[in-house]
């Protein structure tokens, strides 16, 4: 039995919990405190999709403590004292948590205000049999509204649980309800906010009988969201994931916008999907060079030094433009314009969007079938003797599918999505690794030239020439690999499987 | 999980007093501890307010016939549990004598909750028996508390001999302090300078007399509970600090 978290109403007061459990047991009040506490976590929430929370605490005299918590049962797992707030992974003394953290930056996800009243279950030898604490948070809002939440944890004793059983039954004789979620939920909820994690990814929640343009509106607007979310991260460059999110949100939502035709009202779709292939292309080489650089990480070599310094002046001037990209009137009226697609809604019927009112189911099954056609088109007429830009008008092509069944995946059974993705994904896999190889080479032979011109030690460019060597060699496997790929992606097997997901033939 | 033992051939030397602190110490640290009270007098479970009893039968627990996990209580500390004792180890040597293998016996009972814990604490009855080859075979350190007395090597070197002549795969090291020291008494001072200078294994850390230790009994609780800033909470930091000094184990 692990300790048990009742939620106290505001109708029931403190005095009549402490009444009643004094009515139960011996109760003995220990050492409480009054504390401010930040709840740490990645922009990801890492940690508590690991089970874990992470607070710091400072009591009145300004002194942190960093505890690590079982998010579900409120248990201490480790607690570290600590001059400033941890702001990365090597900030923390946990190596376990480090490694779930990796390269993101801690951020505070939540605040409250805490005051806790520990009280001791006594036994007539007076020994300590169960605990109570009673919990008090102020969770105050930016905009400074403020939320009062009450809790009452009793937690059992190792080989005592009758007691904290007595003390539970009494409680809920009160009517008091096990709180069921865990803490960090109750404070994100108490501002408005969702479960940790909930608003992840593109999988908004679909009914195949509602409007298709309500159903793409909803895409939309989750993409629009972590754009936003993300946008601060990017800026700041707190860490390179937040490029990244930012990054495939654009591209999720250009993809589905382009898709979006007949659904969308045409005249709109056009002008966004155009902004967004702008902002797009803007993220691309910031994007690149974060991955070069991370590349180099760890890597100590003296002759390589040379290499970083150049990307990461490369990448300050790319920053600077994505910067002035983010400050521009484009940029703002992209974000509106954005906006209003998601919120106006074009009505039942247009000329303009023949689909927009039909059921979303009916019109993401056409629309993943016509996508699918397409990579099957593309992907039968490639042969040895094809060009790159095949294999890479391939890859974009299988992008659009999965991103479709991505954007749509809560219109699917899981099972079947799951299953309908599998091949799809190792395609992806294959043309992504022949293209980025690619891709790479050219970038470093652009380096390499103009390093050149800098007149860099030789051993620099040498490391250079080894990795386009070894660049050359991947790429070559993987178009070497890509027949059986292909091969098992147009499968009859694989083709069913598709085909049973959106009831229809391909 | 480690475990060490408060260890002596003679009773009355400071081994439940011993136990009790280190283990409050570990506990504070992070570590999860157990206590497991070993001498049917039960003194250190009395300072937990645990009843020294093993529902079930503290025979059929050592003969590994019960499950340890549901006799363990829990005390008034965070992370700090006990193992209560049982009047029944009176005759633990002869129960131990009943089981295949006498002196694994006791590290059998301990399996199962190793994941449980980091620490484990073993509060020994006085002797030099079939359960004290069980301690020493189920502990990393045997650490040996010693009052200032004449002949001060004597128990040491019987102990010594007696592991040597149990020719063990992994012998428990063996590490001896000072209790009940009086530097005032030049008798004391001249009986701790001689033993450590020719034995290794006495550690540097000494206990002082004092008589914080005898409100333990009263209080029922840790030093470091009632008397955080008495010499003799300080004395048993000083010692939990040199024994983790010398290594992991
Ligand atoms: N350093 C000390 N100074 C004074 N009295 C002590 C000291 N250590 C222990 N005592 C007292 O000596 C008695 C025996 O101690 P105890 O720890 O029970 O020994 P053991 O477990 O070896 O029999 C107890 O009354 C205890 O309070
Ligand atoms: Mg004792």
């Amino acid at each position: 039995m692990g300790p048990l978290r009742y939620r106290l109403p505001s109708r029931i007061s403190t005095r009549a919990v402490l009444a009643r459990l004094g009515d139960t047991a011996i109760i003995a009040a220990e050492p409480g405190g009054a504390s401010a506490r930040q709840y740490l976590d990645t922009a990801d929430w890492r940690l508590y999709g690991s089970g874990r929370t992470l607070e710091v605490g400072a009591d009145r005299w300004g002194a942190g403590t960093l505890t690590l918590r079982d998010a579900r049962s409120g248990e201490v797992q480790a607690t570290a004292e600590m001059e400033n707030a941890p702001a990365e992974a090597r900030d923390l003394p946990w190596d376990p948590v480090r490694s779930v953290i990796e390269g993101r930056r801690l951020l505070v996800q939540a605040t409250a205000q805490a005051r806790l009243q520990r009280l001791a279950v006594l036994n007539p030898d007076a020994k300590t049999v169960a605990r109570v604490f009673l919990d008090r948070f102020v969770v105050v809002e930016p905009a400074g509204g403020r939320h009062v939440l009450r809790f009452v944890t009793v937690v059992p004793v190792r080989g005592y649980s009758s007691w904290a059983a007595r003390i539970t039954a009494a409680l809920e004789e009160m009517g008091l309800q096990a709180a069921g979620v865990p803490l960090i939920v109750s404070i994100l909820a108490a501002t408005g906010r969702a479960e940790p994690g909930a608003d992840r990814g593109p999988g908004v929640p679909l009914e195949r009988e509602m409007p298709a343009a309500a159903a793409v509106g909803a895409v939309l607007e989750r993409l629009r969201n972590h754009v936003v979310a993300n946008e601060e991260g990017v800026r700041q460059q707190l860490d390179i994931e937040f490029l990244h999110d930012y990054r495939v949100a654009v591209r999720r939502a250009r993809s589905m916008v382009r898709q979006a035709g007949g659904i969308l009202p045409a005249g709109q779709v056009s002008a966004l999907a155009g902004e967004l292939g702008w902002l797009g292309a803007l993220t691309g080489p910031p994007r690149d060079l974060d991955v070069h650089l991370e590349e180099l990480e760890g890597r100590t070599e003296r002759e390589l030094e040379p290499l970083r310094a150049y990307l990461a002046e490369k990448r300050q001037h790319a920053q600077l433009q994505l910067l002035s990209a983010l400050d521009s009137e484009r940029y703002k009226l992209l974000i509106d314009q954005w906006q209003s697609m998601v919120s106006g809604s074009p009505g039942p019927y247009s000329e303009e969007a023949p689909d927009a009112g039909r059921p979303a189911g009916e019109v993401a099954d056409e629309h993943v079938a016509r996508a699918y056609r397409r990579v099957l088109k593309r992907g039968r007429a490639i042969h040895a003797g094809s060009p790159a830009e095949a294999l890479h008008d391939l890859r974009k092509r299988a992008k659009e599918l999965r991103y479709l069944l991505e954007c749509f995946q809560t219109l699917y059974p899981d099972h079947d999505r799951t299953a309908a993705v599998k091949e799809l994904k190792l395609l992806q896999e294959n043309l992504g690794e022949y293209q980025d190889c690619q891709v790479q080479a050219v970038a470093l032979q652009t380096m390499a030239d103009e390093l050149m011109e800098r007149r860099v030690p030789a051993a620099t460019l040498m490391a250079l020439g080894r990795q386009t060597d070894e660049l050359e060699r991947r790429e070559a496997q993987a178009r070497e690999e890509f027949e059986a790929r292909f091969a098992r992606f147009s499968s009859a097997r694989n083709r069913r499987r598709l085909e049973s997901l959106v009831g229809m033939r391909t | 999980m480690r475990v060490i033992a408060a260890y002596s051939i003679k009773g009355g030397v400071g081994k439940t007093t011993t136990a009790v602190n280190l283990a409050y110490l570990s506990a504070v640290e992070g570590a999860r501890t157990l206590v497991w009270d070993l001498d049917p007098q039960g003194a250190a479970s009395y300072m937990f307010r645990v009843k020294p009893r093993v529902k079930g039968g503290g025979r059929r627990l050592v003969r590994g016939r019960l499950d340890v996990d549901s006799l363990i209580r829990g005390t008034d500390f965070d992370r700090l549990d006990l193992l209560p004792a049982d009047l029944s180890y009176r005759h633990m040597d002869l129960h131990l004598d009943t089981t295949k293998r006498p002196t694994r016996q006791l590290a059998r009972v301990l399996a199962p909750v190793r994941d449980q814990y980091d620490t484990v604490v073993l509060d020994c009855p006085p002797s030099l028996s079939l359960v004290s080859e069980s301690v020493f075979e189920a502990a990393a350190r045997v650490l040996v508390p010693m009052v200032p007395a004449p002949l001060p090597a004597r128990t040491l070197d019987q102990l010594q001999a007696f592991l040597k002549a149990r020719e063990m795969r992994r012998p428990p090291k063996v590490m001896a302090f000072f209790t009940m020291v009086d530097r005032r008494r030049k008798l004391h001072r001249e009986i701790i300078t001689e033993l450590a200078g020719t034995r290794p294994e006495v550690l540097a850390a000494e206990v002082p007399a004092s008589t914080t230790f005898e409100q333990m009994g009263m209080r029922q609780a840790p030093v470091e509970i009632f008397a955080p800033r008495s010499s003799a909470a300080a004395a048993y930091r000083k010692l939990w600090d040199e024994i983790r000094d010398q290594g992991e184990f």
